[in-house]
């Protein structure tokens, strides 16, 4: 029954080509615009994106289309641990991947992860998390503190 | 090492509490202007369904965590100290926003974001009584935003003793937060049966309960502000209640 179910080939920029179902593969609002504008018989390669995230942007697609009978709340747990598995790095990269391809509820998740993460940290902290240099003057940053001191009190 | 995007940066900032981004603002510049942005703000707040919280106003104002409703906690606001223990009266609510106005005679409104922490004061505005008018009976207020000049708008309605049983006088001006200036606009052509109302924000107009004449035709209808347009609408539909009116 599988083999009879039309494949899209998909080609990372690293060279690894993967066949999904197109039930999964139309997860990603830009592939299924594509299929729709009859653009999907031949590989469709993917300039930004590597085999290993787009292995877990499959994987993540075809656990929602398995899931579609779930709970809603089976489907969270499952999101759950799909997201709290990735670091930080390939956070990003997912991010990038998931704007690109279009994949609406993996772009959301992913930017709550990364949100959840960032949630009480400090301004240093911040910095370095996403690696942004300070362009402040240290009167500047100080002006900016006393402006909202109170937002700094946080540190229980 | 891979970056995020601006637009990517911004998605991920939306899911902040207001204390986180008040803290991130000295990150860097570009977080700074980025947080400090209305097309920023707007979006957050368009986001932001979390953390909701219910004001309590009593003598002093509390807020109660809206999923909990434990622990109110009393908040301290602009006008906390100038009203010396009198009451802070709130005169309308909008898009977490409350305009304020202490107990006390010497009619001090502040404009108070209690998640900001921030706030604005508002500069006085005589009261233009009439020639023959002894004084006024009692002042009205609404609170809204009118989205076609992106402006909120505090409206105060001074209603005054007539010259007879029947007339209404009345003076109206219009806070603009964009200018932090007041402006008189038409009087108001009803005569307002409860002085404890506060307008109610529909379709861009502040509502409220009204009668045609003070003492000849007492039947009340809705009487609305349209706060773009700043003309009057009045309703048709009679109603019973002179109470005030109620969103839902």
């Amino acid at each position: 029954m599988a083999s009879t179910l039309k494949k899209i080939i998909l080609k990372s920029c690293d060279g690894k080509i993967l066949e999904v179902e197109e039930a999964v593969a139309v997860q990603s609002q830009m592939i299924k615009n594509m299929i729709e504008d009859d653009c999907a018989n031949e590989e469709i390669p993917l300039p930004d994106i590597t085999g290993e995230i787009l292995s877990m942007i499959i994987e993540y697609c075809k656990m929602h289309v398995d899931g579609e009978n779930n709970s809603n709340n089976e489907l969270i747990a499952r999101d759950a641990d799909f997201i709290t598995r990735v670091d930080l790095n390939t956070l990003y990269y997912l991010i990038v991947a998931a704007n690109f391809l279009n994949v609406k509820s993996l772009l959301d998740l992913t930017c709550q992860r990364v949100a959840d993460i960032i949630k009480g940290k400090s301004p240093e902290e911040i910095r370095l998390t996403f690696n942004i240099k300070n362009d402040f003057t240290p009167e500047e940053e100080e002006e900016i503190r006393k402006k909202n001191a109170w937002a700094f009190d946080y540190k229980d | 090492m891979a970056s995020l995007s601006h637009d990517a940066i911004l998605d991920v900032l939306c899911r902040l509490g207001v204390k986180d981004l008040l803290r991130f603002r000295c990150v860097s510049n570009p977080w700074c202007s980025t947080i400090d942005s209305p097309d920023f703000i707007k979006r957050h707040s368009l986001k932001t369904n979390t953390n909701l919280s219910l004001i309590l106003p009593s003598a002093y104002i509390f807020s109660v965590d809206f999923d909990s409703l434990e622990a109110p906690q009393r908040l301290k606001h602009p006008l906390d100290e100038s009203d010396e223990g009198k009451g802070t009266e709130i005169l309308g609510s909008c898009h977490g926003l409350l305009a304020l106005i202490n107990g006390d005679d010497d009619y001090e409104i502040s404009l108070w974001n209690p998640s900001t922490r921030r706030s604005q004061m508002l500069p006085f505005t005589d009261i233009e009584f009439p020639p023959w008018s002894l004084g006024f009976q009692f002042i009205v207020h609404g609170f809204g935003y009118d989205p076609i000049s992106d402006d909120y708008k505090l409206v105060r309605m001074v209603q005054f003793h007539g010259k007879d049983q029947d007339s209404v006088d009345s003076e109206v001006k219009v806070y603009s937060l964009r200018t932090n200036s007041w402006r008189r606009v038409k009087d108001f052509p009803f005569y307002h049966t409860n002085q404890y109302q506060i307008g109610v924000l529909v379709n861009n107009a502040l509502h409220w309960v009204a009668s045609k004449k003070r003492e000849s035709d007492t039947r009340s209808f809705v009487a609305a502000f349209d706060l773009e347009t700043e003309e009057y609408v009045s309703s048709n539909v009679q109603i019973a209640s002179t109470w005030g009116l109620i969103r839902v």
